[in-house]
């Protein structure tokens, strides 16, 4: 697999994929996360999310935890999902670099 | 699990109709929005979650059914469907393309799904609840109800005689006193019968329920749910506590089930004590102690005419030596027997009768607009169905496109209509949640939502069909040179649109006249004169459930009396038996009896009879019309000094002048007349109080558990009154409850809420059926205007003025319009029969309702063709001829 075929992410798909590299969630966990992190107002809706969610599952970017204690589903980052994060957050911090002297200087 | 909330219930439920292929996410899609809706703190926080997750719910809707029927490449999804499915889901894509690029057609129709579905749902599944649903209990189909409306303790022993019933249940309901947290509570008690609460299928959740052994000994209770968590808090120790009980100690065996709902018919809706019924009270054994309900459980096979034949063989032998059980013309006094379930729901089946009339022909309404929007798209259409007939496309191709789009349309607004029946429940609840028996549970029922869905589905799919079929059958060549212009068949669908908008001017005048009906009723009995002093008057209503003696009543109602008369800015101090208004609702509490004048019966007249303090009549400032009150000497006198009010007077003596000092005989109380006062509304604004005299309450012979203080106050003291006025209480009678302080302003706006409430739902709905007879019109002639642009271009050009023209389509307006208040005057002049015995002081032909509601009508009918009118007034006439 191509990481970067699939950049750039939606903020809302970095910000799942960001989440979930710290460790395996559920969708309100992720819900409640996402929304503490985003200063963009990236807001979810648990319809959307498992939209998102189901598009990524599908591209192998994370799979589901089998945990029969907790009924809920609990979706964990896969190796494919944290290529991505990391050429999607190589390619923002690349972009940030060649921006940042630039507004440094207009400023 | 535990039971959640109704919007997150909702939720689940649109989640559902997300394609199959969605299933495994559905739970955790509802568990997060659970966690989201929970989370959220304070109503706006709410508000926002729900306005983010419903807000992009249709679009999401409609991405994922696309999706899944492959009618959009779709990453991630696995599954894909049958070749078979293919044409439909070209139709669908077509469909969705087509609905897009007509934003205004798809939002309105939409929109009138929704409307429709939502408020046929809504007052729907309230008359099914209420109405349709069956109650509760075990066997509830064989449950009998005894009516007229309690029995005796012999009666109930004597009813194990009646072969097809196998066991029976009774109840008395009463109110006591009973501490709790230190503080006197009035609850409503329940004594019942051996085996009550398993004749219903009651279960208990702590301790136990009720054992024949706790008869004898009389000293257990049982806790209902309710009570036991808005009271002790769910306190798990509860069971084995002592209570007391008006006094006396009473030991928790038990608390019964939180989910069951205590029948209504027997005991009310609310019950807080569960006791065993006292047999060794020495009235349980009096034939005329009636204070028993009964219901019975029939013998499998046995209807209530074979109960009722049992019960009537019954009365026949008990009639035979015991006088109490005939009544005063001789006959045996009846018991009417009806199934459990109709004595439940009788007092309300008419009111949602009318309500899901009401609503039903706003749906007819809406119908008749979804209707013409589709027509007019149709017509529109024409011409591109001709031209894509001509490029090859089968006839039924054509018809399935239009299919496909009505199907789309009325799924969409399916859906939408869900959320306002969810909304419009929960109002209507909110609105009026104590005039529903088994209110309590309403939820929304899937079934009803289909049939309201498939009402209005039904009436896109026919309207959406027509042209369709119509361009299928004609002539290709025709059509296509006929183009926007109209051709032979386009001019039949056009009648169609003439009656569609004739029908439901109708159908809103119905609705307006009725609301206009029940609105005139209502500012009727609001105008009402009361004939007692309203302003400034504060009631105290009080239960003394310990009262054993007539001297323990009048007592305390003396000190009571003095206790007020200390409170500042009091000027006059009441205490009676009953205050004006109090029994508004129902009831004629409490004691009546026979006139004698001169040793001549007034058979026809029953004398209510108003034991009152010397303040009542300037508390409440009645006027006396002659003579006085009583004076503090002769308040114990004998003759009885009274005071008749004005009909009773008239009745009696011929004049209130004449009945002054006249001696009088009520029951068997010797009376004089010391004065007469004039007619009040005692028993609501609605009702007439009769014949009825005022009697010192010093004289009341028994104790009685009521008694109702008032107080007059100066203007402007009002504001404290109600705290001073329970202290005052408090400070001569510890353990007294006192459940309420209320101005008499409040009491008559209670007593007409109920009037309020039937004018406001009425008036929504008469609004809400203009609007849509004003948009059908507004359709139809803005319609007709553009059918006729190159005839009015060419007039245009020959000099026809504007104004004219736009006098003329206006003219054709009210002209629809004119035809439909004829036939909807018709029709509402039937259905006022409807509302007869809602209505009050109005004729129900009233003459004013209707020109007033004919009138609204036709001034909303030329502001919807006038809007048209002009616009077709202003075309440009060479645009018009060169658009051809």
């Amino acid at each position: 697999m191509d990481p970067t075929e699939h950049l750039p992410l939606a903020p809302r798909d970095l910000l799942i994929l960001a989440v979930l590299a710290e460790g395996p969630n559920h969708g309100y966990g992720l819900i409640k996360a996402v929304e503490e992190r985003s200063r963009s107002g990236v807001l979810l809706d648990p319809a959307n999310l498992y939209r998102v969610l189901r598009r990524m599952r599908a591209l192998a970017w994370i799979e589901d935890v089998a945990d029969d204690a907790d009924r809920r589903r609990t979706h964990r980052i896969t190796g494919d999902g944290r290529r991505v994060l990391a050429a999607e957050l190589e390619r923002l911090e690349r972009l940030l670099a060649d921006a940042g002297p630039a507004v440094a200087g207009g400023g | 699990m535990s039971r959640r909330p109704p919007v997150v219930r909702a939720y689940g439920w649109l989640v559902g109709m997300l394609p199959p292929d969605t299933r495994a996410y559905r739970r955790d899609m509802e568990d997060a929005f659970a966690g989201q809706w929970e989370g959220a703190d304070g109503p706006l926080r709410r508000m926002a979650v729900l306005v983010r997750a419903l807000g992009r719910f249709p679009a999401l809707m409609v991405l994922e059914w696309s999706e899944y029927l492959g009618a959009r490449p779709a990453p991630g999804r696995n599954e894909t469907t049958g070749g078979g499915g293919m044409g439909m889901l070209t139709d669908l894509r077509f469909a969705l393309r087509s609905l897009r690029k007509a934003p205004a057609f798809a939002l309105s129709t939409t929109g009138l799904v929704a409307l429709g579905v939502g408020a046929v749902t809504t007052i729907f599944t309230l008359v099914d609840h209420v109405l349709l649903r069956p109650l509760p209990y075990p066997d509830q189909d064989r449950l009998v109800f005894l009516g007229n409306p309690s029995h005796s303790g012999p009666f109930f022993q004597r009813l194990a005689d009646v072969g097809s019933v196998e066991a029976w249940a009774g109840a008395w309901t009463t109110q006591s006193t009973v501490e709790v947290a230190g503080e006197p509570v009035l609850l409503e008690v329940a004594q019942v019968t051996d085996g009550f609460l398993e004749f219903f299928g009651a279960g208990a959740v702590r301790g136990r329920l009720l054992e024949s052994g706790d008869y004898a000994a009389g000293d257990v209770v049982l806790v209902s749910g309710t009570a036991w968590r808005t009271l002790w808090g769910s306190d798990p120790d509860i069971v084995g506590r002592t209570l007391r009980v008006d006094g006396r100690p009473a030991v928790v065996a038990g608390v019964v089930d939180p989910s069951f709902q205590p029948p209504e018919a027997l005991v009310g809706d609310e019950v807080h004590l569960w006791r065993p019924v006292d047999w060794t009270l020495e009235a349980m054994q009096e034939t005329n102690f009636s204070v028993l309900t009964i219901a019975g459980r029939a013998r499998a096979g046995a209807d209530p005419t074979a109960v009722q034949d049992g019960v009537d063989r019954l009365l026949e032998a008990l009639a035979a030596g015991d006088r109490n059980f005939v009544n005063r013309e001789g006959e045996i006094r009846a018991v009417p027997v009806s199934t459990l379930a109709d004595a439940t729901v009788q007092d309300v089946r008419r009111g949602l009768g009318l309500l899901l009339a009401a609503v039903g022909v706003l749906l007819l309404v809406a119908c008749a607009n979804i209707a013409h929007l589709f027509l007019a798209r149709g017509l529109d259409r024409v011409r591109e169905m001709a031209v894509r007939r001509a490029l090859g496309a089968g006839g039924g191709t054509v018809v399935r496109h239009l299919l496909a789009e009505s199907l789309v349309v009325g799924a969409v607004g399916g859906v939408a209509g869900a959320m306002v029946a969810a909304l419009g429940l929960r109002t209507f609840l909110s609105m009026n949640p104590e005039a529903l028996p088994r209110g309590a549970a309403v939820t929304l029922d899937v079934r009803v939502m289909a049939f309201a869905l498939v009402v209005s589905g039904l009436t896109a799919v026919v309207f959406g069909m027509l042209p369709a079929l119509r361009s299928v059958r004609g002539e290709l060549a025709e059509q296509l040179h006929a183009g926007g212009r109209g051709s032979t068949g386009s001019r039949g669908v056009h009648g169609l649109r003439k009656v569609l908008v004739s029908a439901e001017v109708a159908l809103s005048l119905v609705l307006i006249a009725s609301a206009g009906l029940l609105v005139r009723s209502f500012v009727s009995v609001r105008a009402q004169e009361t004939g007692f002093r309203v302003e400034d008057v504060w009631t105290v209503p009080l239960r003394p459930t310990d009262v054993e003696s007539p001297e323990q009543y009048v007592a305390l109602a003396g000190e009571i009396e003095r206790a007020f008369q200390g409170v500042p800015g009091v000027q006059n101090v009441a205490v009676a038996l009953t205050m004006p208004m109090e029994y508004a609702a129902g009831g004629r509490c409490c004691w009546g009896s026979r006139a004698t004048v001169d040793g001549v019966s007034l058979d026809q007249t029953r004398v209510n009879m108003h034991p009152v303090s010397r303040g009542f009549v300037p508390t409440l400032g009645i006027e006396v019309l002659s003579g006085r009150v009583w004076s503090e000497a002769e308040v114990l006198g004998s003759p009885v000094p009274v005071m008749l009010n004005e009909p009773l007077a008239i009745e009696a003596f011929g004049s209130a002048g004449a009945a002054t000092g006249k001696p009088l005989e009520v029951g068997d109380m010797q009376m004089v007349v010391v004065g007469v006062v004039a007619d009040t509304r005692h028993y609501g604004l609605e009702n007439q109080h009769g014949a009825a005299l005022y009697l010192p309450i010093e004289q009341v012979p028994f104790p009685i558990p009521r008694m109702h203080a008032a107080v007059h106050v100066a203007p402007g003291v009002g504001r404290g009154t109600p705290g001073a006025l329970r202290e005052a209480v408090w400070s001569v009678a510890p353990g007294l409850p006192v459940p309420v302080v209320r101005s008499m302003e409040d009491w008559i706006v209670r007593s007409t809420a109920e009037r309020r409430f039937q004018s406001g739902v009425f008036g929504a709905f008469a609004a809400l059926g203009l609007l849509l007879a004003a948009g059908g019109l507004y359709g139809t002639l803005l319609f007709m205007a553009g059918q006729r642009r190159r005839e009015l271009g060419i007039r245009l050009a020959l000099g026809a003025s504007r104004g004219r023209i736009e006098r003329k389509l206006v003219v054709s307006g009210l002209a629809l319009t004119g035809v439909g208040i004829v036939v909807g005057l018709g029709a509402a002049w039937f259905s006022s029969r409807l509302l007869e015995s809602w209505i009050w002081g109005v004729e129900r032909g009233d003459p004013v309702t209707l020109v007033v509601a004919s009138g609204v009508l036709l001034l909303t009918a030329a502001v919807a063709s006038w809007l048209p009118a002009r616009k077709a007034g202003r075309t440009d006439p060479l645009e018009a001829l060169r658009a051809e």
